[in-house]
């Protein structure tokens, strides 16, 4: 009770109301932050993300329709709030482009071409939010068109054309489109 | 264009990304909504620390507003020598400042001549995994005296890991495989998290600097024994050992400059020298700054009126912030704009360290100078609280994160022997430090 209220909830917003909604989100959690972190590379800018957009689910959660998913919609809002950290006053400290030591050091595999993966990295926070969200969604978090499409609000078609251009941008391209 | 399979492109962009270090904390709606950012914090590492030192309640709360910042995860600590005085004289006063220093402010355990292990350098990937190279002080000779230990939980158990065949004064990593350790004139490099080492040998020349970040690793290399410093700056992709000199403009290769400070940040490169000699005609401090990984380099013009730069150390491609000798005091000067122009930040308080006092940040308001005593500012170097004031000289200090950051403490007595005996940490942006327990 003390927390629903404190989170701006009437009084009949019951502990139980939000420990059934936290319920229903916690095992969305970790891929949350997966995608926060995907979108910003820092671990604590993640989670901060991934908490951000936990409360505002719990403020929104009437928004959901009855009977639709609440995966898409939760990732939709990570996606917002990812957006917001780096629209902030205290991420463009880290300059844009400059943001590059905001991020954390990848571990390459030994066998891996080191610098490429640096290169890569580099060149996915060049993208822009929307062709880092697919990329992201589609190649980091393994989601389906389908359902990169469902989280962005775009049709299919609109997704796997925004990948194909994202994927140009980073200079990789797709022995074939058909993987889903 | 490179054509891959899907399972090689998610394999490549997962490379790329990485894996979060998730705090193992569960989201909950019961937190206060916004700017709750310290809870990510609270296992890094902490449980058995002794009791940290703290520098006041008002610059906790300055801390947490810094923490929503996220710097270098690549920790920035200049290597240079700590100097033992400057071209203007020796190291200035110690007069402390009252007005913004409460005598409690800076209170903590005293410094004593430690045993055992003293650790020279430090150098970190994350918040929790970092190497500290240094020397164990008694019953051994040369290079058998050094080791490097390694943490990957945040300095709660550390581990020996193979060393180079030669004593080094110097460590990076740049992730937990690629690394390199440096001499006088060699550079150690591992690719396998320390297991084995090999050496890239600059004939005649001294290694004063070495940095990692972006794609490359890159390290000041000077003449040795020459007044005339005839610097070069080497360049080498962080996997492939494939050093080359960058050109460096103007002067600075044939002229009486010393380096006083690289600092990297991406892309980002910026080269700090000093005049040599105090008499030195023109500007006394010569500042090259690149933005393109060394590609091309332009001058910045900073403390032209002083004895010349100390120190120099980039939160961003924008913000900049160095220390400057003035007399026998040292100067904050500041950029917004990558070091294209400096400003001397007008101090509200003085702070009065000495001349040899160095700078790091967690943003371009959050500061920690580190000299006689360690001092941390929250708007951008007008006012300082004392943080660290129980030694005879902290030194090298820097950050990892936004939050976790290290410094080095001298001995009482032995401030000019360039010799730390302790390693400091902070994981709260410098409100509290804590010795780190080395074995």
């Amino acid at each position: 009770m003390v927390f629903a209220a404190a989170l701006g909830g009437t009084a009949d917003e019951s502990v139980q109301d939000a420990a059934e909604f936290e319920a229903r989100l916690q095992p969305l959690y970790s891929e949350a932050i997966r995608l926060a972190y995907g979108m910003l590379h820092n671990s604590s800018l993640a989670e901060d993300a991934a908490q951000e957009a936990a409360l505002r689910a719990w403020r929104a959660r009437r928004n959901v329709r009855e009977g639709s998913e609440l995966r898409p919609w939760f990732l939709a809002i990570v996606a917002n709030c990812c957006r917001d950290v780096r629209r902030s006053s205290w991420w463009r400290l880290g300059g844009g482009q400059a943001a590059v030591e905001l991020t954390e050091p990848v571990s390459p595999d030994r066998n891996e071409n080191r610098e490429a993966v640096y290169d890569l990295r580099d060149a996915l926070r060049r993208l822009g939010h929307r062709d880092r969200l697919v990329i992201v969604l589609r190649y980091y978090l393994d989601l389906s068109h389908e359902d990169v499409a469902a989280v962005t609000g775009q049709t299919e078609t609109a997704v796997r054309a925004r990948a194909s251009r994202a994927l140009r941008r980073l200079r990789l391209d797709l022995a074939s489109e058909d993987d889903a | 264009m490179e054509k891959l399979t899907p399972d090689a492109l998610r394999a490549r962009i997962h490379a790329a990304i990485g894996e979060p270090e998730i705090s193992g904390r569960g989201f909950d709606l019961g937190a206060a909504p916004a700017r709750r950012r310290r809870w990510r914090r609270l296992d890094l590492g902490l449980g058995t620390a002794p009791t940290p030192v703290r520098a006041g309640a008002l610059l906790a709360v300055v801390v947490a507003v810094a923490s929503a910042l996220t710097v270098g995860t690549v920790l920035h600590l200049r290597s240079l020598p700590k100097p033992a005085g400057s071209p203007s004289g020796p190291a200035g006063p110690t007069t402390h400042p009252t007005a913004s220093a409460p005598s409690t402010l800076g209170a903590g355990p005293p410094v004593t001549a430690a045993d055992g292990f003293l650790p020279e350098d430090v150098t970190a990937v994350s918040a929790g995994q970092w190497w500290v190279l240094g020397q164990d002080s008694a019953g051994c000779t040369g290079a058998n005296c050094t080791r490097i230990l390694a943490t990957a939980d945040g300095g709660q158990t550390f581990v020996s890991i193979p060393i180079p065949p030669a004593a080094v004064t110097g460590l990076r990593f740049r992730d937990p495989e690629d690394g390199w350790a440096y001499s006088s004139g060699t550079v150690w490099a591992t690719h396998d998290g320390g297991a084995q080492w090999s050496a890239q040998t600059f004939q005649g020349m001294t290694i004063e600097d070495l940095e990692t970040s972006g794609s490359y690793v890159y390290a000041v290399v000077c003449a040795s024994g020459s007044a005339q410093s005839a610097c070069s700056l080497e360049r080498s992709p962080i996997a492939s050992d494939g050093w080359q000199s960058i050109h460096l403009p103007g002067d600075v290769e044939t002229s009486r400059y010393v380096p006083k400070s690289l600092n990297v940040h991406g892309g980002y490169v910026a080269l700090a020298f000093r005049a040599s000699a105090a008499s030195e005609a023109g500007n006394p401090s010569r500042v090259l700054i690149s933005s393109d990984a060394a590609e091309q380099f332009s001058e910045a013009s900073i403390c032209p009126e002083t004895e010349g730069i100390v120190s120099l150390y980039a939160v961003s491609s924008e913000d900049v912030v160095a220390t400057c000798a003035t007399g026998n005091l040292v100067g904050v000067w500041s950029s917004d704009n990558g070091g294209a122009v400096f400003t001397p930040v007008q101090q509200g308080t003085t702070y009065q360290e000495p001349n040899w006092g160095t700078i790091a940040a967690t943003s371009a308001t959050h500061l920690a100078l580190a000299g006689t005593r360690l001092l941390i500012s929250d708007d951008g170097g007008q006012t300082f609280q004392v943080a660290l004031d129980n030694g005879d000289g902290w030194s090298l200090v820097g950050f990892t994160t936004s939050e976790a950051g290290f410094t080095f403490s001298y001995p009482s007595g032995a401030s000019d022997s360039g010799t730390p005996n302790g390693l400091w940490r902070t994981v709260d942006a410098g409100a509290q430090w804590y010795q780190v327990q080395l074995p």
